[in-house]
């Protein structure tokens, strides 16, 4: 029998899905070899007599004004964000799937309070309810990240909702109770696979929001303190000093434009794979 | 008796009209084993509502449905819930009712695996076993739903009613989703298999052909109650109530069902369930009405030993 294609043969039919995927693996490869401590640097050593120093072969992105290694604090700040990035997401999706999917479902009074809630996080903007979440909790990366994650809970929850209500009522959901099948088995293979597209391609692209998100907090003075490096606050701590060492603002950001970008293609990658609709050849 | 439908009332309540839907004013049924109820009448006519009742996908809001001596369904209760149902459903619309992401022999073989219903080591043969019992092949388990025809994909729907081993199969309209070409073939399927596994079939169409092709007794349903009931020729060789009549006569080849000549045509349309005229549903667009029609509810009874009807100028 021929072998079937799955969604990563479509996946890789697409350049641009590539090479979001190339630029987040880069990314990922930069924060683990700064999880291992095997940064050419150590990003909180300051050497005064080395400040402000443009790019160089010892300092490849320049040194800041306490003469820390900026490659160094940008590949930890690039760690930093992507723990928090991942772990915002996962609690997120984890929360907004099964309430999504228990409240699509079940309906009545259980769906109303789980769309309601969901409403009122939805109807502040996400970066302030993010401040006020972080201003309550504290300052650690795990505080910042369940912040992030209260705040992206009913994207996941609508994700999940929308695939949940238009399938239950398929006659093929109907025939598998009529056939007496108990309903964590309906949920299971009758309605989550329908769900697990969107919710992937919502992920890869929570992720980028997520960065965005921590990197805002931080640039805001919440989320990662002083003298930890975080992407957000050596943009923040960057500003007064741009005008004469471009470097110590420039390759920061553009660690964030790169991981934003990448994490969009791969979702944009994802979409057109797992959508049957979207493939261009089949 | 094996399922004996008991003056069963379903209303659905409109919560934003506060109107109340009657989709089953009061049914009376009863089904010997073996036997085939055909059951008739036009789209709304509550069929549809009386299958997902007797499979208990939804429950009476009065009266009981019971399958030899156990009652199916009673209250608001759904006592098969995680249990196997003797009673299974063929669905109309063979293209919602398989799982797009399920192989049709995943399909049949989970509802053997959810159930217990064969020792582990049985339940590929079984799979076959039933997809050959519906005329297809073993290498059809590999198909997706997608890449089957709408015939096939109710032969897969039956195999997998069948798994569940029913005594009574209710059949929502199995066939008029189907291409004309196919219909015969599902048709002439059904009628073995009954013979096969003895099986008790609840036929709903509003195809006269189909019901007369295969059913002992048929039920003509108007606006949730039964107007008609009979054996097959005397309901569709000699019609008593005007609704019968007119539905026979609506024919363009009327002749191919039954044999009264008929020329009686409808005016109006069927008035909705939320607003059901009083006394009799029909006289509104009956031919024979008269004033008192209005008034009083007709019951069904017998003008035969079999034959019943629910008309106060028939039974007269």
């Amino acid at each position: 029998m021929k072998r079937e294609r799955t969604w990563i043969n479509y996946y890789l039919q697409s350049t641009s899905g590539i090479v979001g995927a190339v630029l987040v693996l880069i990314m990922i490869t930069l924060s683990l070899i700064s999880a291992f401590g095997l940064a050419p640097h150590d990003p909180l050593e300051q050497n005064p007599m080395d400040a402000l120093q443009g790019p160089n072969g010892t300092y490849w992105f320049g040194t800041d004004q306490f003469g820390r290694d900026i490659f160094s604090r940008s590949i930890d700040g690039m760690r930093r964000s992507l723990s928090v990035a991942l772990l915002s997401v996962g609690l997120a999706t984890l929360f907004g799937v099964t309430l999504g999917v228990v409240g699509g479902y079940l309906g009545r009074w259980i769906d109303n309070i789980v769309v309601r809630a969901s409403d009122v996080i939805f109807a502040f903007p996400a970066i302030l309810l993010a401040l006020a979440i972080v201003n309550s909790l504290g300052n650690s990366w795990i505080d910042t990240s369940i912040a992030i994650a209260i705040v992206y809970t009913p994207i996941f929850i609508r994700v999940a909702r929308g695939p949940v209500l238009s399938v239950k009522e398929m006659d093929y959901i109907k025939s598998a109770r009529v056939l007496g099948y108990s309903s964590p088995r309906i949920l299971g293979r009758h309605i989550l696979p329908n769900v697990f597209a969107p919710v992937v391609v919502q992920v890869a692209l929570s992720l980028s929001w997520a960065i965005l998100t921590e990197s805002g907090l931080s640039f805001l003075g919440l989320g990662t303190q002083p003298p930890d490096a975080s992407l957000g606050l050596m943009v923040s701590e960057a500003q007064a000093l741009a005008a004469f060492a471009w470097w110590s603002l420039a390759f920061p950001s553009i660690f964030i434009t790169i991981v934003v970008i990448g994490l969009n293609l791969v979702g944009d990658g994802l979409r057109d794979a797992l959508d049957p609709a979207r493939r261009s050849t089949s | 008796m094996t399922l004996v439908i008991d003056n069963v009332i379903k209303k659905y309540p409109i919560r934003q009209s506060k109107s109340v839907v009657n989709a089953l004013n009061g049914i009376s049924l009863n089904i010997s084993k073996g036997q085939t109820l055909g059951i008739v009448g036009e789209s709304g006519c509550g069929k549809s509502t009386l299958a997902r009742l007797i499979v208990g996908l939804e429950s009476p809001t009065q009266g009981a449905i019971t399958w030899r001596d156990n009652v199916l369904l009673r209250g608001s209760k759904n006592q098969w819930r995680n249990h196997l149902s003797p009673a299974q459903l063929v669905f109309q619309d063979p293209y919602s009712s398989l799982n797009p992401r399920q192989r049709i022999g995943e399909c049949i073989k989970e509802v053997i695996v959810a159930h217990n219903l064969r020792q582990k080591e049985e339940i590929d043969s079984r799979v076959t076993e039933l997809l050959k019992v519906v005329g297809m092949s073993e290498d059809m388990k590999n198909r997706y739903p997608h890449q089957l025809s709408g015939g096939q994909r109710q032969r897969v729907s039956i195999a997998r009613a069948l798994a569940a081993e029913p005594e009574l199969l209710i059949l929502d309209e199995p066939v008029s989703a189907l291409d004309v070409s196919v219909r015969a073939d599902v048709m002439n399927l059904l009628v073995d298999l009954r013979k096969e596994f003895g099986l008790t079939y609840l036929f709903i169409s509003h195809d006269l052909s189909m019901v007369r092709h295969i059913s002992d007794v048929i039920a003509v349903m108007y606006l949730g109650r039964v107007v008609e009931l009979g054996t097959w020729d005397e309901v569709l060789d000699n019609p008593q109530h005007p609704y019968t009549k007119a539905l026979i006569a609506a024919i363009p080849d009327h002749s191919q069902v039954g044999q009264m000549d008929l020329t009686v045509s409808l005016e109006g349309e069927v008035p909705s369930p939320t607003n059901i005229p009083l006394g009799c549903a029909f006289h509104v667009r009956c031919p024979i009405a008269v004033p008192n029609c209005s008034k009083m509810i007709p019951q069904l009874l017998p003008i035969k030993s079999s034959q019943s009807v629910a008309c106060s100028e028939v039974v007269k």
